[in-house]
């Protein structure tokens, strides 16, 4: 695919020549150009860049591959995959040598299962001879990709959750539990790991899932329940390798409603800290929390920062990730222990500027720095909530993807993707071409300071070890290829 | 634990005593200001939902049934916030909940149904299948 197949837009060169930049891609598919949600994304040692992402539909995945020889991302191959495949998470893994992309996710309108679908790198190549395997859902009529983000470790384990809805009384339930890598299949097969899986009970409050791994002993899922932030798992002392006993804990600050959070474990720690990212769009404190919980005490938190001011207006409100019951995006871990978090909100009201936060930390949480991407001509429309965070392998340089941004907007929208360096540099208060718009990269004066959180043992959404799921018959997605909407030849910017 | 400092912030975490003191352990003093404040548990009524039953609700095409005879909605709940509260008769500064009854955001999450003239939960109405 030739250079400038898609919009780039060149923020700037920083140490060592780097080249930092946003891209936008969207498809053509029978002449008709398609729009696009950037989801799951990850970096491999060379600096390709892999990203999953749905068309107009919401249901249709894809994955495009980047490259940036030359400084600047060229698209290098991408793939259309049918609509069973998970988008939510995207990760780059060593499958006993051999270095593949696994999409996983919750299961997804047109899907009974939770798929896992693993393809090399190459984006043509099929792993497990092309078989998505996953696990069937035993609840709900109605289900939602919103809640999808999982968590796979380096050694095949995954953490993956679902929501399932029932079409009356607004009920619905969160699943969750562990895959292992044997053929992505329930892991009692081949393999003596005992994993546990759990449920909510039915009810209206329960909402949005981010699965992680706290420590070695316990696993959960990040979201909601009613007004407040929710954790929920199961815990063990033996590794995962028994169900264990299950787990509930809350938020609360005066003034929550809709807070959610997502949630990511640091286990270079000592106690293995788990990084909570909550959003509150309560129109009294409107503002962002960040806490730090030991595993060993998780009600008693190491510190708690909240992030308001800067005319923020709905946290986490925007984007079908970011949406009323969709997902944060989950913080990332350097290997010096500092934190990246990142958001969506609009600037100052409901029809504010769509604007992306991203703010790093270190483990003693104090803030290092704080940036936002706001697009100048955004509207209520867009989407322009970050859905992954991921670091270069030498962690200078920063990759955010963000759900939909549409600069201009009688264009449909497009999924986005941004490389900044992860010092927090080349900041601007220039306004940058892109995509029939300007947007601009700039720091933000938050105002940063200690939060209160109330975290609290709880059984409100009836959490419960469960028996209900079971392995689903491997599927074999359709595979095709997508033309890429040549919106511009040039860079912009 | 927690903390309060000079300024009447409260809660402060452990956390937010490192950063100012890096090697600050248990039983060091404090940076100039800060007390501990002694913690008391949350009450048990923490979290519990306030209801209100409607019967014979109007019906909402995917969300409430034709013919249901009652729902029964979460309208607020039973909340806490932390207060630390001086007592001179110690020279401690205590750990006071503060009540404070909460709105669900609507619509009210419903808790229960009725059917046959029997309150139900959410799992015994779907086990009727």
């Amino acid at each position: 695919m030739p250079f400038g197949a898609f919009k780039v837009a060149l923020l700037g060169s920083g140490a060592g020549s780097k080249t930092y930049w946003a891209a936008m891609l969207q498809t053509e598919v029978g002449g008709e150009r398609h729009e696009s949600t950037f989801r799951g994304m990850d970096v491999d040692s060379d600096d390709n860049v892999y990203v999953a992402f749905v068309d107009g539909s919401g249901e249709e995945g894809r994955i495009a591959k980047f490259e940036q020889s030359d400084g600047v991302p060229t698209l290098a191959a991408s793939v259309v995959l049918d609509n069973t495949v998970p988008t939510g998470n995207l990760t780059l893994w060593n499958d006993g040598g051999t270095e593949i992309l696994t999409l996983s996710g919750g299961r997804n309108n047109q899907s009974e299962s939770c798929y896992v679908y693993s393809i090399e790198k190459d984006l043509s190549t099929d792993v497990n001879g092309g078989a998505s395997r996953g696990i069937y859902i035993n609840s709900g009529e109605n289900n939602s990709i919103s809640h999808d983000q999982t968590e796979l470790s380096s050694t095949g384990v995954l953490n993956w959750c679902s929501m399932d809805h029932f079409s009356y009384f607004g009920w619905h339930t969160v699943q969750a539990g562990i895959w292992l890598e044997t053929g992505w299949s329930i892991a009692q097969t081949g393999s003596s790991y005992s994993p546990s899986n759990g449920i909510s009970a039915d009810n209206t409050q329960i909402g949005t899932c981010s699965a992680f791994q706290w420590g070695a002993d316990r696993w959960g899922v990040a979201g909601k329940y009613g007004t407040q932030p929710w954790i929920v798992g199961n815990y063990n002392t033996s590794g995962n390798t028994t169900t264990g006993s299950t787990y509930e804990y809350s938020g609360w600050d005066t003034n929550f409603s809709g807070a959610k959070g997502s949630l990511v474990c640091n286990t270079n720690e000592t106690n293995d800290p788990a990084y909570w990212l909550i959003t509150n769009p309560h129109t009294s404190n409107q503002s962002v929390y960040f806490a730090k919980l030991p595993e060993n005490n998780i009600t008693s938190p190491t510190w708690v920062r909240k992030i308001s001011g800067g005319s923020m207006y709905g946290p986490g409100q925007t984007g079908s990730v970011g949406n009323t019951t969709g997902t944060p995006c989950r913080p990332i871990v350097d290997s010096s222990d500092n934190i990246y978090i990142a958001w969506g909100d609009r600037v100052g009201s409901s029809g504010g500027n769509d604007r992306a936060s991203i703010a790093k930390y270190n483990s003693s949480g104090t803030l290092q720095w704080s940036n936002t991407i706001v697009i100048n001509s955004g509207t209520a429309t867009n989407q322009f909530n970050p859905h992954s965070l991921r670091l270069s392998d030498d962690e200078e340089d920063l990759y955010i993807s963000i759900e939909r941004g549409r600069p201009d907007s009688s264009q449909n929208g497009s999924g986005m993707l941004f490389k900044v360096p992860a010092d927090g540099t080349l900041t601007s208060s220039d306004n940058v071409s892109f995509g029939g718009g300007t947007f601009v990269y700039n720091t933000q004066t938050y105002t940063e300071a200690a939060g209160s959180l109330t975290v609290a043992s709880n059984t409100s959404s009836g959490w419960s070890t469960s028996s209900s799921q079971s392995g689903a018959t491997a599927y074999y997605p359709s595979e095709s290829s997508f033309d890429s909407y040549l919106a511009t030849a040039e860079i912009e910017g | 634990m927690k903390f309060i400092d000079s300024d009447g912030t409260f809660p402060l975490y452990v956390g937010d005593v490192t950063r100012i003191k890096p090697d600050w352990q248990e039983g060091d003093a404090l940076p100039e200001g800060w007390r501990q404040v002694v913690e008391t548990p949350l009450p048990s009524n923490y979290h519990e939902d306030i209801t209100e039953d409607t019967l014979n609700p109007e019906p909402a095409e995917g969300y409430i049934p034709e013919g249901c005879e009652g729902i029964r909605e979460a309208v607020s709940f039973i909340s806490y916030n932390p207060t630390a509260v001086y007592n001179p008769d110690t020279n401690t500064w205590n750990e006071v909940w503060e009540q404070d009854i909460v709105s669900h955001d609507e619509p009210y999450p419903i808790v229960a149904v009725m059917v046959d003239g029997e309150w139900l939960t959410p799992e015994q109405y779907r086990a009727l299948g």
